[in-house]
């Protein structure tokens, strides 16, 4: 087990080369983020040297745990690539240990999968508009706390997943093969249409629909006990 | 159905309905620029609209979280629940199950042609384009995703693109490229066995007479022949001698490299033999060297493009060569 772990880290080390390639993407989304570090404790003070170091050994129980877990969902969602799921998987890892706030990060196993996934389809070029907007939106509405929504990095409860996942399962065939299609997989409506014969109008409600049944989902989770 | 206008926002639904008819609007993949100021205009017009999207966008970010969400999602298993006749009239055969198995052998029978024809499409020849440019032009060309080529003279490229790939080929001389990123779609460019990869970048590939050259000018690019590989950073230009021997690499100054793009030839310590093949690329007449061992003669100068005729007139007042102009080319011979 420990040697095994030992084998991955080395990959890991390895892979930070090639890895190289793929900074440019996710350091456009570790850029800056409102808020974050104004209070920051300067550079060589103790606290921050002992955080340090939390944060590298957060991540190399991350990567021990997770890494292998991880190449092998996103080889079974994605194929063989390219890209490699291994090459996924590492620039969720780099993704992941830029981020200024780990200790936020209540579920680091799930949390690494929304990552790699968003990675892999590249969910960031179709939305990145849409966030952009929203940004502005929120701030001349001077609701300036917006760390705590940016949806990056705002995580939703253990127990909410858990209602997501129940309402999930029970949705209709159809709106789950869309969702997978759309959220996991990435793939726009024309390639659905292509492979299913649905138009696109279909797809569309389809997909609201299966969203909508799945924020019921979290809105009831304070008093469903399901 | 290329606006999207059939999936849009109606004024009249809920805050978290609209959110959710915007979201699926944005995750179609074919959202328009022409929409965001709609999409704006709604966000702004109450903090219950930018609320509402933040928290479908919240969910939306979330759904990969589920634990094991491509098992409960599981695709293989949706199809073919989605794609077999349901078990209820298997068990009470009626009338419209037969009718509806026809219409589901129909169904069956469109799809297959449905794949064929994205097959069809996917072979090189219907989509592949071609560029090339005359002795003494210099072209830039826009390609289909936004990545730009400069084309240097008496150069030629061809690129097909795929859902998967953007493949190009340097057929012959010169070609800048700068190259926009999308998502995990390789930009490879093919030059005699040599391959070059990248995702996005700026880099120049040249086809010189015994040798491929490549030059770095951002980001990082793979490089790889028959036998050998090697990865180039900014500012490193790589040799590759048809597999012959390991790529060479080392510095170059990208003020000379690129120069050509704007018309001007820079040549630092470089062969008469490699700089006689870029001239070649804008001289009306052709260069030729007389005695193969010419070639090794190295030059240092620079150039316009309509000036070749005057730069190989300083040739043979500097080196020991004679430089003879016949009515169809340009001799240059050792004296």
């Amino acid at each position: 087990m420990g040697d095994q772990a030992g084998k991955g880290e080395a990959a890991f080390a390895k892979r930070a080369h090639a890895g190289a390639l793929m900074n440019e993407a996710s350091a456009e989304r570790a850029a800056p983020r409102h808020g974050a570090g104004s209070d920051a404790p300067r550079h060589g003070e103790p606290h921050l040297v002992a955080r340090r170091l939390e944060r590298s050994s957060f991540m190399a129980g991350l990567f021990r745990r997770h890494w292998g877990e991880l190449v092998g969902r996103l080889r079974k969602v994605y194929g063989p690539g390219p890209p490699e799921p291994e090459e996924i998987a590492q620039a969720a890892f780099e993704q992941i240990a830029r981020m200024p706030d780990l200790e936020r990060i209540e579920n680091p196993r799930a949390f690494l999968f929304r990552v790699a996934v968003n990675l892999a389809i590249n969910a960031g070029r179709r939305f990145a508009r849409a966030r952009k907007h929203l940004d502005h939106a929120r701030r001349t509405a001077n609701q300036d706390d917006l760390k705590d929504w940016d949806p990056e990095t705002v995580f939703i409860g253990k127990q909410e997943l858990g209602a997501v996942r129940r309402a999930m399962d029970r949705l209709p065939e159809k709106q789950k093969m869309i969702l997978y299609r759309s959220r996991i997989k990435g793939e726009s409506y024309a390639e659905i249409r292509r492979d299913t014969g649905w138009s696109e109008t279909d797809i569309s409600r389809t997909l609201t629909r299966a969203l909508a049944a799945l924020q019921a989902a979290v809105d009831d989770n304070g008093t469903d006990s399901n | 159905m290329s606006d999207g206008s059939g999936y849009l926002y109606d004024p009249n639904r809920d805050p978290d309905e609209a959110a959710r008819q915007w979201l699926a609007y944005f995750a179609s993949g074919d959202a328009q620029p022409g929409k965001d100021a709609e999409f704006r205009a709604w966000l702004e017009a109450s903090s219950w609209h930018s609320e509402a999207y933040a928290r479908a966008e919240r969910l939306w970010q979330a759904i990969p979280e589920v634990d094991g969400v491509e098992d409960v999602l599981n695709p293989a298993r949706s199809r073919d629940r989605l794609r077999r006749p349901a078990g209820a009239f298997e068990e009470r055969p009626r009338w419209d199950g037969l009718l509806r198995r026809g219409a589901a052998a129909a169904a069956a029978a469109v799809l297959v042609i449905a794949v064929s024809a994205v097959i069809t499409l996917r072979q090189p020849s219907s989509n592949t384009i071609a560029f090339a440019t005359a002795i003494g032009e210099i072209r830039s060309v826009a390609l289909p995703d936004g990545s730009q080529i400069v084309l240097g003279g008496d150069s030629a490229v061809e690129a097909r693109f795929t859902r998967e790939v953007r493949e190009l080929k340097l057929l012959r001389g010169e070609a800048y490229f700068d190259v926009v990123r999308d998502g995990w779609r390789t930009f490879a460019v093919a030059a005699g066995d040599v391959r070059v990869e990248v995702l996005g970048t700026e880099f120049e590939v040249s086809i010189l007479p015994d040798a491929i050259a490549v030059a770095v000018a951002s980001g990082r690019v793979g490089i790889s022949d028959a036998r050998h590989r090697v990865e180039l950073a900014p500012g490193e230009r790589a040799l590759a001698h048809r597999g012959a021997v390991p790529i060479e690499v080392g510095a170059f100054d990208p003020q000379d490299e690129f120069a050509w793009r704007e018309g001007r030839l820079m040549f630092s310590n470089e062969r008469l033999a490699d700089a006689v093949a870029e001239l070649n690329r804008y001289s009306t007449k052709p260069i030729v060297l007389a005695q193969p061992e010419l070639g090794d003669i190295r030059i240092t100068t620079s150039l316009r493009t309509n000036q070749i005729n005057q730069m190989l007139a300083g040739l043979s007042a500097t080196k020991p060569v004679r430089v003879a102009e016949g009515p169809d080319r340009i001799l240059v011979e050792s004296r």
